[in-house]
């Protein structure tokens, strides 16, 4: 369970005046070709800072792939993007001290117990070693902390790699499925965290394929398709724009009918329900982002 | 590269890898062997079984010429001398081979020599007599000239040329004991160099825990960590191994270069099979078929084999490095040109390090 109560200090370093920019990524055209497999297929966006952006498409999209030319790991085959201010390609030094990434596997060292795995990453980023203890606290884990990490369960590894993503202050953090494997509670409160440092200043670009997460989290959500970026918005536009928009009305007689808001043939009943007196209640629901993906993909995710 | 980054990867590996079976036994197995020979063999290649050789004699009176003939090979085997009753006898034990050969020896015979007499002394042999047999039949000449009391026609002064190969006789040199307690030191260097350091990278990769630390540090701090790792547990091992076993060079200079050339190259090779095997499990299992090739030459040095095989030996980085580390332990040239042995090796590992290097930075495209 993570700490309900904040005991650590998030506050980040100043950035230099240069980087102190809205957007703290900025993606134009990056595409990623492996032989003649199209990854990622020339994708353009920004992320203001402080945002919680979400990647979202299914298996093979270009989710991670995308991930992984934002944080360095892999050169883009054409394009460009800069992240916390820094080219991806010429700067990637400059990048690395001041970002994170959560990855989507629990890569930890499990033979060390959780207190010396942060602390190796504390000395790698040149962070105080305090740090691995506060951390520990954040995510729930101090008491755990002399247990090598073999003996954890995976929502306790989950926590240990938030913290270890933690480790630097990144100002942008990337999150790659971050709540998998996380019971609902942990999940829960993984996303309160997310949502503070988002409140704190730290830009959050995270993948996921859960849209209810998605949508609970993220100021603004994009759709990747065959490496093409298909939409992008805040969920609350996207799933106006592409979603069916419907009403549950339910009648005197027990009956319960669902009807599209857009339709003129069910507007019509519902109007001739209503004054009628027939109905005796109207829930309207609008779509959810996964029939926005259906919309958009033809699938679900 | 990032000197600090360095320090803490080398650290964490250093303390988190020998927790690790795979590395543990890699360390220990040739460790245990080195010892094991230490306190099982013997430097006196007479005294290790099967080349002790026996000789019976049979002499009407006594007879200085057996006891001069077992010193006079007593720097290469134990004769073991026994008188018989009969000349019958001596025959008899020999055909039964009882006995490696037999002397008959008749009267007068010490007295005879000594007056410049010429009297027959008969060797008996076995149809299919060793090497060793005739290399006592061929030391009679000076066995016979010590017990007539005559100094040698000549002075004889062994020369070495600077090409010797001084396969075969390597064990004399050395040491039955110390030569074998020496391959376990370059099986050392290559059980940690060629599965302990792969282990431990190839465990990063497919953990995954390769792609967490490259977020801040570079592929190069990686290696360069690992490479220090394996250096220090080589180190170690050398040291404890040297101690145990007593195993004091004369030249530590050369003994050193070479073990430390030897380490530098190999652990190029073993990040290298670290960076290509999947997972350290499957390193495991092929370890045994890729070490064999490393290995085998190592011990080649001291067995006798043809030119050309000697030739071959050249061109391996552990019979290299065994070479020089024998010149190094004894202080002598046994082999020629160790220069030459160590750039052979070095190449090895420039080649390692570079084939290294460019592998990772292909895993960025």
């Amino acid at each position: 369970m993570l700490a309900s109560e904040p005991r650590l200090d998030l506050t980040r370093p100043q950035l230099e005046d240069d980087t102190a920019r809205p957007a703290m990524i900025e993606v134009r055209d990056l595409s990623k070709s492996y032989g003649d497999v199209r990854a990622v297929a020339g994708i353009s966006f920004s992320v203001a800072s402080g945002e919680i952006f979400g990647l979202l498409g299914h298996n093979g999209a270009g989710k991670t792939t995308t991930i992984q030319m934002l944080t360095g790991r892999i050169q883009a085959s054409g394009g460009g993007a800069r992240v916390a201010g820094f080219d991806i390609a010429t700067e990637r030094e400059r990048i690395k001290p001041l970002i994170n990434l959560v990855f989507e596997e629990q890569n930890l060292y499990e033979r060390m117990n959780g207190r010396d795995n942060l602390r190796l990453f504390a000395d790698l980023y040149a962070a105080p070693r305090e740090r691995a203890d506060q951390l520990l606290e954040l995510v729930g884990l101090t008491s755990a902390a002399k247990r090598k990490v073999k003996g954890y369960s995976t929502g306790m590894k989950q926590r240990l790699l938030i913290a270890r993503a933690l480790i630097n202050k990144p100002v942008v953090l990337f999150l790659d499925e971050p709540t998998r494997g996380l019971d609902p509670a942990s999940a829960r409160d993984l996303r309160r965290l997310i949502a503070r440092l988002s409140a704190e200043g730290t830009t959050i670009f995270l993948t996921t394929h859960l849209m209810e997460e998605a949508d609970d989290l993220c100021h603004r959500v994009a759709f990747l398709g065959q490496g093409k970026l298909v939409a992008l918005d805040t969920p609350r536009e996207l799933k106006l724009r592409y979603g069916e928009r419907t009403a549950v009305v339910l009648l005197r007689s027990r009956e319960e009918h669902t009807l599209r808001l857009q339709d003129a043939e069910d507007a019509a009943r519902l109007a001739t329900w209503m004054r009628d007196g027939e109905v005796l209640t109207v829930h309207s629901q609008e779509g959810t982002l996964e029939d926005v993906f259906i919309a958009l993909a033809g699938q679900p995710l | 590269m990032h000197p600090r980054m360095i320090w803490s990867i080398y650290l964490k590996d250093t303390r988190d890898a020998i927790r690790d079976a795979r590395v543990l036994v890699a360390i220990l197995v040739p460790l245990g062997l080195g010892i094991f020979y230490h306190y099982v063999l013997d430097d006196n290649v007479a005294n290790i079984a099967g080349l002790e050789t026996t000789a019976v004699y049979a002499a009407s009176e006594s007879t200085d010429l057996p006891a001069a003939l077992a010193e006079v090979v007593s720097g290469t085997f134990t004769l073991d001398t026994t008188a018989v009753a009969s000349a019958d006898e001596v025959r008899r034990q020999v055909g039964a081979e009882s006995a490696d050969l037999g002397l008959i020896i008749p009267a007068g015979f010490d007295a005879a020599v000594r007056a410049g007499a010429q009297p027959e002394v008969v060797v008996v042999v076995a149809e299919e007599a060793g090497a060793d047999v005739y290399f006592v039949v061929a030391s009679l000449g000076s066995a016979l000239r010590e017990v007539s009391g005559r100094e040698p026609p000549a002075t004889v002064r062994v020369e070495q040329t600077g090409v010797s190969s001084r396969a075969g006789t390597v064990f004399l040199e050395v040491g039955f004991r110390s030569y074998s307690v020496l391959v376990t030191i370059v099986f050392l260097v290559v059980m940690i160099s060629m599965l302990a350091v792969p282990v431990i990278l190839a465990e990063e990769a497919e953990k995954k825990t390769l792609s967490a630390l490259t977020m801040i540090a570079s592929y190069a701090d990686v290696v360069i960590g690992k490479a220090l790792v394996g250096v220090t547990y080589i180190v170690v091992a050398i040291g404890l191994q040297v101690s145990i076993t007593q195993l004091w060079p004369k030249n530590w200079l050369l003994f050193g270069a070479a073990l430390g050339t030897l380490s530098v190259s190999l652990i190029g090779f073993g990040l290298l099979l670290g960076s290509i095997f999947r997972s350290a499990n499957q390193l495991n299992t092929w370890s045994g078929f890729l070490l064999t090739p490393i290995l085998a030459p190592a011990f080649m040095v001291g067995v006798p084999a043809p030119a050309a095989v000697e030739t071959a030996l050249r061109l391996f980085p552990t019979s290299q490095a065994t070479m020089v580390a024998v010149n190094g332990l004894t202080g002598r040239s046994l082999f020629a040109n160790p220069g030459f042995g160590l750039i052979v090796i070095a190449i090895y590992g420039v080649g390692a390090y570079a084939v290294l290097l460019r592998h990772l930075n292909r895993n960025r495209q």
